[in-house]
């Protein structure tokens, strides 16, 4: 009772400084875990570590990584926005389409941040010629980013350590959840059209589109294709992942070392550094917090609550998961969220083995939940505080926090509507 | 199956030897690579292959000198000495040396050298002592240092993990060696300056300065207080590092990238890449002759010598780490069948020693004479090198042999 208890206080102590943000989350959740290595939760902290880190994600992490900065480098995503907004013309009814669907589809492979980052500056190009106000399109964009990382197991970090734990291969998840998320899209698209209307009736100047150059994006055309063949190679292994039998851990560092051997092999060193290994290093202190609570019972109490409170019925817990991770992770880091209800998800079928002995469907419901309601808030995802801060910094639009749930909570309000229905057709498939 | 995993073995220390700014990188792609084509490889299992040990040491270690480095804690302690010496450049020079040699022992090689250098350069300046014979001697003492301690150098911090021997044991047996080899290399030096009565005036600085690097100085010997006892308090060294280098960034209350960035992820890459590629060794049992072959003389002095002439040499080409993991496979076997803990001494004094060899054999090396390259434009040849070190190396391996026959004969 007692462990229990300490447990339990250190990983409060560690989510208030996460969420207030007074010292440096990494180093919370470092210490954190290192102190319950410490003080013997586990017989042996090397045991500890082995039992409670998932080496899986963290690798794979690293790798990715890597392999996104390099790709970068290659001008191969600045291409790909600048063929879109040629590609859908005129309109920007169509634009607004166009781009949210090419974000969404670039972010279920990169991180959304960098995503963001690729595509806001062009946005802001075209706003600027027709001087409209450029805040919907950001704010749909970031969504799209998010809403696209929620389609593929690499797309966003809970998915990462969701299908990690899950086991479940990159296809498999892709089919589940691609289509629900393109029609998620579809919708809020059309909810930004009807909210913000007076934008949408300018027409842009043809000779304006025609006036982007797609090949500046590209300064070296040799490494231009060869990373788009890269690129293309490394999407195929993550599809063909079940039949070659690879881990996604291992496809993604052979993709990052490799893309780095190839491209930058005069600057290893910097590329290195490069990895966000902060966010790496607060993935391994949340492990061994979260592994810590799974050892002395917490995860399994909280797992019981979850089955009683649902009375046995499936379709009232995957409801539960998706609306209460979505408005959670809204105000808080979806990614300590998603860690410490993976452990949840993996007690229920010991918990009642007659209603819950399979917890698939719980998988996806954890993953739309906690990855979607990032959208409500702009402290949500880090893709909307890096959106908001780059549309204050280039056109000193302060986008307040009220103005902001304006969007998030319609964009929120669908998703996780249409996600529950979703899970109601899942539990079926699923049986 | 196993001429498919030499042959990547093969190609692996190639890349090592021939293209050593690429190594870390091929390194691990290889590691990868050998270790999935054994199969039924799962990276739950990755602990029993690549030893974490080894990495959170080296982490905590990294984190600990880019804070203290930071906090200025170097630059005072060069300034003190210099102070010290009251114009004596030739007493600065020596305890310049003798500084570099004990910072090693405790923290990375490479730091200090390129602490240290720099200064001697400038006392070089002013006294026309020849600039490489100072470096070199620099860079010997660095690694001579770093020999030392279990965490001096990335060699002995893996012959600590592997071995489970404490981190007392290192200084018993390795430190008088060091010692012994530190005082004759600083008598020749001494003896070379002699002709040398050059006095510097030396101007105070009257710059104000805060004292918070006392606090951080404190907080590191605090650590290595413990690392001494660890065995009594029943923790691994990485902990120990881990938790010491995150007390620091708390108290220091700054971003945790800015100082991680400046971790060494070279090195700890190559390390894991080494760790894997020898796991996939071992498990092809590719030593399985060696092992048979060296049996009957497990106890023999005749065997701790071998092994510490060969490591030795194979440094100078090799770089001390992929030899170290290279020999600590054997060792392991060795001595789990009974062979004496000597041997891991025999293994830490000739990488230790054979680090020196060539201008390739230690990173410290190459970075020490890219300082000297960077500051004066003049270029360290691979002769030159080699031909400068030769005496100090066969000197240090000389004292070794003593060290390791007056052990087997007692």
């Amino acid at each position: 009772m007692l462990t229990k208890f300490i447990v339990l206080a250190v990983f409060a102590i560690v989510m208030y400084f996460v969420i207030s943000g007074k010292i440096n989350k990494t180093i919370v959740a470092m210490a954190g875990g290192l102190l319950l290595l410490l003080m013997g939760i586990f017989p042996n902290p090397y045991e500890g570590l082995q039992e409670t880190i998932d080496i899986n994600t963290l690798l794979f992490l690293v790798g990715m990584m890597i392999f996104v900065r390099v790709m970068e480098e290659s001008g191969i995503f600045q291409y790909l926005a600048i063929r879109t907004v040629k590609v859908a013309g005129t309109k920007p009814a169509n634009l607004l389409f166009a781009l949210t669907f090419i974000v969404a589809l670039v972010s279920s492979f990169i991180d959304n941040v960098t995503t963001v980052l690729i595509f806001i500056p062009v946005t802001f190009a075209i706003t600027d010629i027709l001087l409209i106000n450029p805040t919907p399109f950001v704010i749909a964009e970031i969504f799209a980013s998010n809403i696209g990382g929620t389609m593929t197991p690499i797309g966003d970090p809970p998915n990462i350590l969701i299908t990690s734990a899950a086991k479940i291969p990159f296809l498999e998840f892709a089919l589940y959840m691609v289509p629900i998320n393109l029609i998620i899209l579809l919708l809020m698209d059309l909810a930004f059209i009807l909210m913000s209307g007076k934008d949408f009736r300018k027409e842009v100047p043809r000779e304006f589109i025609d006036s982007f150059d797609e090949s500046k994006a590209i300064q070296n055309k040799g490494r231009f294709i060869a990373s788009s063949i890269f690129l293309v190679t490394v999407i195929v292994l993550f599809l063909l992942q079940k039949q070659l039998n690879l881990e996604s851990s291992i496809i993604s560092l052979m993709a990052g070392f490799f893309s780095l051997l190839i491209f930058e092999r005069k600057e290893i060193e910097p590329f290195l550094s490069k990895v966000e290994w902060e966010v790496i290093f607060f993935f391994l202190g949340l492990f061994i917090i979260t592994g810590a609570m799974e050892k002395v019972g917490i995860m399994s109490d909280i797992a019981t609550f979850l089955v009683n409170i649902s009375k046995g019925s499936k379709v009232m817990l995957s409801s539960m998961i998706v609306w209460i991770s979505g408005i959670v992770s809204g105000f808080i880091d979806n990614i300590p969220f998603a860690a410490t209800m993976i452990p949840v998800i993996k007690q229920l079928p010991q918990i009642n083995p007659d209603a819950f002995s399979n917890i698939q469907p719980f998988w996806y419901a954890l993953s739309l939940g906690v990855c979607l309601g990032g959208n409500l808030t702009p402290v949500g995802a880090s893709a909307n505080v890096v959106g908001l801060s780059l549309l204050k910094k280039h056109k000193g639009i302060d986008v307040s926090f009220k103005d902001f749930i304006k969007f998030g909570s319609i964009a929120v309000a669908i998703s996780l509507a249409l996600s529950n229905v979703y899970m109601l057709l899942l539990l079926e498939i699923m049986k | 199956m196993t001429i498919f995993i030499l042959f990547i073995y093969t190609i692996a220390y190639a890349f090592i030897i021939f293209k050593p700014h690429i190594s870390s990188v091929t390194t691990l792609l290889f590691g990868i690579v050998s270790i999935l084509l054994l199969g039924e490889f799962n990276f739950e299992n990755l602990p029993a292959i690549v030893d974490f040990n080894t990495l959170f040491i080296l982490l905590g270690m990294m984190l600990t000198i880019s804070i203290l480095k930071k906090h200025g804690v170097f630059n005072e302690i060069s300034e003190r000495i210099v102070k010290f010496s009251k114009g004596n450049m030739i007493l600065a020079i020596l305890l310049i040396d003798v500084a570099i040699f004990l910072l090693s022992s405790l923290l990375d090689n490479v730091t200090t050298i390129l602490i240290f250098i720099p200064i001697l350069l400038y006392i070089a300046d002013i006294t026309d002592i020849d600039y490489k014979l100072l470096t070199i001697n620099a860079i010997f003492f660095s690694n001579l240092g770093g020999m030392t301690t279990a965490i001096g150098d990335p060699p002995n911090i893996v012959i600590y993990a592997v071995s489970n021997l404490s981190f007392m044991s290192f200084i018993y047996n390795l430190m008088p060696i060091g010692f012994i080899v530190l005082i004759i290399q600083i008598l020749v030096l001494n003896r070379k300056f002699k002709k040398i009565t050059y006095k510097a005036q030396i101007t105070e600085s009257s710059m104000q300065k805060n004292n918070t690097w006392i606090l951080y100085f404190i907080g590191f010997m605090f650590i290595v207080l413990l690392m001494a006892l660890h065995e009594e308090v029943g923790l691994e060294l990485g902990f120990i590092t881990l938790v010491g280098a995150l007390i620091m960034l708390f108290v220091e209350g700054t971003d945790f990238q800015s100082v991680i960035s400046e971790v060494d992820w070279d090195t700890l890459f190559l390390i894991t890449g080494l760790y894997m590629l020898n796991g996939a060794l071992e498990k092809i049992e590719i030593f399985a002759p060696l092992i048979n072959l060296f049996e009957p003389i497990k106890t023999s002095l005749l065997l701790a010598i071998i092994i510490l002439w060969s490591s030795l040499l194979l440094t100078g080409f090799l770089s001390a780490l992929p030899v170290t993991l290279l020999y600590i496979t054997i060792i392991r076997k060795l001595v789990s069948l009974g062979a004496p803990i000597d041997l891991y001494w025999a293994l830490a004094l000739g990488v230790g020693i054979g680090g020196n060899l060539t201008p390739i054999a230690s990173m410290c090396n190459i970075v020490g004479s890219n300082v000297l390259k960077n500051y004066k434009k003049r270029t360290l040849t691979f002769s030159e090198f080699l031909s400068s070190m030769l005496k100090p190396v066969m000197l240090g391996g000389i004292i070794s042999t003593a060290f390791l026959i007056f052990k087997y004969l007692l």
